[in-house]
């Protein structure tokens, strides 16, 4: 991904700026075998509505076993390998913040949500390929995929 | 971000790495200087400098191609982590409360740690050849903050 490819994409994501987190979704899967149990956390959903008219906008979504995490001022409030308990306490601290922007940034479309409140929620790429990624599903069905993978699956999004 | 002059990276700056190699679960091991006799136990050679890693993510990067990072299947993470051997490393820059780690090598080679807990963080060390560690998470900002 060059320098341009993540400007066009945080150009794409722009109408989610200034829009309002409504509701976190944090699905955690625990598994049971004899003699060990353990937690994971699946793919997060984050809905977003427009501030003024109520309706919803779109879902940002970032699917599981990523390297993402919430930060408070340069601070980690919670991240993937975190327990679910620390999970459940820092996520909630989102629901009502206002979206001020999207970072994208080359090579790897690394991306930081920036929310009010000095809240970040910052999604690192950790691979070369395009299996494990982030996006946003807007209203009308179109998709804006952002994160890593080839030029190809984030044209589509221009449908 | 640590300056370069405060950061326990600074021997590094100006170094070669070389015998870099890649562990179990996509651990990283990054030596510098110059090599000390293997060990008995020991099949990598250590250099007088070393950077370990566990648990923590990462990605190496070449201008606008991304090489591998630590969620790609081994072979790929590992051929990127080959690719540090030999080449110098220009500068290092560490985020004072994450230890995240940006480490530059000649021909524009970028080494980008991420750490992904916030109750276990001392995943990212600083190791000298006489055995003094310095772990380079959350742990360095705490005891800076404590000293001052």
């Amino acid at each position: 991904m060059t320098s341009q490819d993540a400007e066009t994409l945080q150009k794409l994501s722009i109408p989610l700026w200034g829009s309002s987190l409504w509701r976190v979704r944090l699905n955690i899967q625990h598994s049971f075998e004899e003699g060990y149990s353990s937690e994971g956390k699946d793919t997060l959903f984050l809905d977003f509505r427009d501030l003024k008219k109520g309706n919803r906008v779109a879902t940002l979504w970032v699917s599981g076993s990523l390297g993402a995490r919430v930060e408070h001022l340069g601070r980690i409030l919670a991240a993937d390998l975190d327990s679910a308990a620390r999970c459940m306490e820092q996520f909630p601290k989102l629901v009502n913040k206002q979206l001020s922007k999207i970072d994208v940034t080359a090579p790897a479309g690394d991306t930081k949500f920036v929310f009010a409140d000095d809240l970040v929620l910052n999604c690192f790429t950790t691979n070369s390929s395009d299996y494990d990624c982030w996006g946003i599903d807007w209203e009308d069905g179109t998709r804006l995929k952002l994160g890593p993978g080839p030029r190809l699956w984030y044209e589509t999004a221009l449908r | 971000m640590l300056n370069e002059n405060e950061s326990p990276l600074a021997p590094l700056i100006g170094q070669k790495a070389h015998g870099c190699w890649l562990g179990h679960g996509a651990a990283l091991f990054l030596e510098f200087g110059e090599p000390q006799p293997l060990g008995p136990r020991q099949r990598h050679p250590c250099g007088e400098w070393s950077l370990r890693s566990d648990l923590i993510l990462w990605r190496i990067d070449q201008g606008d191609r991304v090489l591998g990072g630590s969620e790609d299947n081994h072979v790929k993470s590992e051929a990127a982590v080959e690719q540090i051997n030999g080449r110098v490393l220009i500068s290092g820059h560490i985020s004072t409360f994450t230890g995240d780690t940006v480490l530059e090598f000649s021909d524009g080679l970028i080494l980008r740690t991420f750490l992904l807990s916030s109750e276990d963080d001392a995943r990212w060390n600083f190791k000298k050849f006489d055995g003094e560690y310095t772990p380079l998470g959350p742990l360095l900002a705490v005891a800076r903050e404590r000293e001052s």
